[in-house]
């Protein structure tokens, strides 16, 4: 393959612009804000939606075993109470996502999960042959999935150093030898079809197939360089991230089919949830070092209260620009984003080249371009 | 091997190092861009007939010429269904658009949503489809020579050794000369045909020419990797034109961008599934090379068809005023503009490329066009200008 050097000096800059940050924002002050992202689509009207049935297309499990280059793969039967059971997980799992944004009120009914299929579906919304009135819409699907897992070896040469002494005239030889690596590996694919219908008037709001998969492997022979680089970073990610401490994360623990099932499915669902609802979020932003330390104490703990009026009497003695700046992140805490953008601003006249301060200005900028759109789209919801 | 681990990686850091004062900054945003075909008179789309093809050719990949080897596989049967997949796909692409009202998803005659609205305005999207899936697990008989390789020499010598040695060893291996070990494999062959069509639903007319869209997919775990059941000619093509896999460039970006998002946005992180363990030594699996394949295709189309959004990435002009591009890069376009605006005139080009940038970063393209142009005749029509011209022009 051939890269360009322009290319390749963009992707060395973002290694390196990654490794700085696991340094930097790694160990820099930083502050939790709640945010709400727009809808992607327009779901005007729709307040009270109905989980339908997530029909299963395909579902394959099956079981790998490698030795000495012969294969022996076995296929497990799943039966159709299974395949139902599958399915009512991956229901279950959607209705939870939905459950946790207050965009939508669900329905708890099952008149529309008994149906056989979406063509079913479909002609009873338009035949108006359902008894759940108060519905607005209905999220139905289909499912694909794929699971298996595999035990067998890696056969690699390697090579063996034997040194026997160490000093300068002493044996070292490098010995070549065939090793058989055992490892046990497991991959899984599930593809999620969902549909949000309106039914009145009737109308397909959004169709979103998405696809996560999942794989994991122990053991093996040693990775090369790009593939310690990506497991060292995968441990990092396990390490820090919203999993942190869960022992599924453990690399030698593999998650049950059921475990895998939710973990895919929630994925998938997350995402269309942000296609058709408000969503909220918790982002991390950087607080500014070189100001007042008590304010920075105050805005850590989270008592953003606490933290304006301290820097409000402090910024009123002297306009240190990371002071402004931490008060403009104190505002943007709790929502004044007008007074944030102003505070923010302060700090940049102060310092023009300061990306920090021009973060904040451009966090601003953004909710307040998306703010009408989520004001909207709110309001329409709690009339 | 540890030593080689840290050896490696410690080389990885200086060139990283080395190479920050040259790197480029870079913006990020969504493009709406309009379909690939005219398409007209058409509000609404719904889902015809997507029939499966089993027991047809699906012609070799263009550029493969006469195939003389004699592998097993040599040309590509369908012998499994896709449609359904397809179907989803082309679904999915379409609602992402936005340009259409869908009114039938299923193509069944019952899933009409609705009222049928005016007929001459539905579009009707029918496929043939032709997939062909091949699994292979097995072993390659591979040639292992080893060798006792003396290290009490100095290094320039040991360094020559070591090229020769590898030069040899590597041609008395696969000219059948060491041990002979079995080492396993699995091999993956998919290729899909799907012929398109867009038909007026009040008259059945073609709207635009049938479509006639192919992808192909092959990768090998394991074994030895010169040695494949495809015949060469096939994979050449099929690898130098088809190949999806990401580059190492591609995985190294991506991971700098997964671990930045589990610091800074936690739910996004889940919603993208990147807290799900990947690794690329794990065989994929026959639903993985169904949804490569329906996917491409079903993009490929989409696109012919339907306005489809693409996110770019652009670079910063970095002999710009920095204060400028500090503000650029912390996405405070509005303020970026206000500020590049207000410097003396007439600005000199990277500072009106930069201008552009941020305009065109905010969706104002009528602004941004009018500083490309400007920036085009000033510069005797430098190539920069004209990619963003071409990109916001419509």
């Amino acid at each position: 393959m051939v890269y360009s050097n322009k290319k390749i000096l963009t992707v060395l800059y973002s290694m390196l612009v990654f490794l700085l940050l696991l340094l930097v924002v790694g160990c820099a002050p930083k502050v939790n804000i709640s945010v709400q992202i727009p809808a992607e689509i327009n779901t005007e009207g729709i307040k009270k939606v109905a989980i339908g049935k997530f029909e299963v297309a395909f579902i394959e499990e099956s079981v790998q075993l490698e030795r000495n280059g012969n294969w022996v793969i076995k296929k497990i039967k799943l039966t159709e109470a299974q395949k139902q059971a599958i399915s009512d997980q991956v229901r279950a799992k959607i209705v939870n996502v939905l459950g946790a944004t207050p965009y939508f009120s669900l329905i708890y009914t099952d008149e529309f999960a008994k149906l056989e299929n979406d063509a079913a579906l479909q002609e009873m919304i338009s035949a108006e042959g359902y008894k759940s009135k108060e519905v607005d819409a209905i999220i139905n699907g289909k499912i694909w999935l794929e699971m298996q897992k595999t035990d067998g070896s890696d056969v690699a040469k390697a090579e063996m150093e034997y040194v026997q002494g160490g000093g300068p005239n002493s044996l070292s030889v490098t010995v070549d030898k065939v090793v058989w690596w055992p490892y046990k590996s497991m991959r899984g694919n599930m593809t999620l079809e969902m549909k949000m219908t309106r039914l009145v008037p009737t109308e397909v709001i959004a169709i979103n197939l998405d696809t996560r998969t999942f794989s994991h492997r122990t053991g093996g022979k040693p990775a090369g360089l790009l593939g310690s680089f990506t497991s060292a970073t995968q441990s990092l990610r396990d390490g820090m991230g919203a999993n942190k401490g869960k022992i599924e994360n453990s690399d030698a623990v593999y998650p049950s089919f059921e475990q895998l099932v939710s973990d895919l499915a929630t994925s998938i669902a997350t995402n269309f949830v942000r296609r058709v609802a408000v969503t909220e979020k918790v982002v991390s932003y950087q607080i500014a070092e070189g100001g007042d330390p008590q304010a920075k104490m105050l805005i850590e703990a989270g008592a953003y209260e606490m933290g304006i009026e301290r820097l409000q009497s402090v910024t009123a003695r002297e306009k240190n620009p990371n002071d402004l700046y931490n008060l403009g992140l104190s505002f943007e805490a709790i929502g004044e984003y007008g007074l944030a953008g102003t505070f923010y601003n302060d700090a940049w006249e102060r310092d023009k080249e300061a990306l920090i301060f021009a973060q904040g200005i451009g966090r601003i900028e953004r909710i307040l371009r998306e703010y009408p759109q989520v004001k909207r789209q709110l309001s329409e919801k709690s009339e | 091997m540890k030593h080689n681990y840290l050896k490696n990686m410690g080389l990885l850091v200086v060139i990283l190092i080395s190479v920050i004062s040259c790197a480029k900054d870079i913006v990020t945003f969504n493009v709406t861009k309009p379909s690939q075909l005219q398409i007209a008179e058409v509000e609404s789309i719904a889902i015809g007939n997507f029939e499966d093809v089993i027991g047809e050719i699906i012609p070799l990949p263009e550029g493969v010429g006469k195939v003389k080897s004699k592998n097993t596989i040599r040309t590509f049967k369908s012998n499994k269904s896709l449609s359904e997949m397809v179907r989803a796909y082309v679904i999915s692409e379409i609602s992402k658009g936005g340009q259409y009202k869908i009114i039938n998803s299923t193509g069944e005659e019952t899933g009409f949503s609705g009222v049928i609205p005016n007929m001459a305005k539905v579009g009707v999207i029918n496929a043939r489809i032709k997939y062909y899936e091949h699994a292979k697990e097995d072993n390659d008989k591979k040639f292992f020579i080893l060798l006792i390789t003396n290290n009490g020499m100095p290094l320039e010598k040991r360094l020559i050794i070591a090229g020769l040695k590898a030069i040899a060893v590597k041609a008395a291996e696969r000219s059948g000369k060491g041990f002979k070990i079995p080492v396993p494999y699995v091999e993956r062959i998919g290729a899909v045909e799907v012929r398109f069509d867009l038909v007026r639903k009040s008259n059945g007319k073609k709207i635009i020419p049938t479509q006639t869209l192919r992808f192909y997919n092959i990768k090998k775990w394991g074994g030895d990797e010169d040695v494949s059941i495809l015949a060469r000619e096939i994979k050449k093509v099929i690898l130098a034109k088809y190949d999806v896999d990401e580059s190492i460039l591609d995985v190294l970006t991506e991971e700098a961008r997964k671990t930045a998002l589990v610091m800074m946005d936690s739910d996004e992180f889940i919603a993208k599934g990147y807290h799900l363990k990947q690794n690329s030594n794990v065989p994929l699996l026959a639903l993985d090379l169904k949804q490569t394949l329906a996917s491409e295709v079903a993009k490929q189309f989409t696109r012919k068809i339907s306005k489809y959004h693409v996110e770019e990435k652009i670079e910063i002009a970095d002999g710009g005023d920095p204060i400028g591009i500090s503000l650029m890069k912390g996405n405070a376009y509005d303020k970026a503009i206000g500020y590049l605006e207000s410097l003396s005139k007439p600005l000199d080009l990277d500072n009106v490329y930069n201008l552009a940038l941020s305009y065109e970063s905010m969706g104002e393209y009528p602004q941004a066009l009018n500083y490309y142009e400007q920036g085009r005749d000033a510069s005797d029509g430098e190539e920069r200008f004209k990619f963003g011209i071409k990109r916001v022009k419509r």
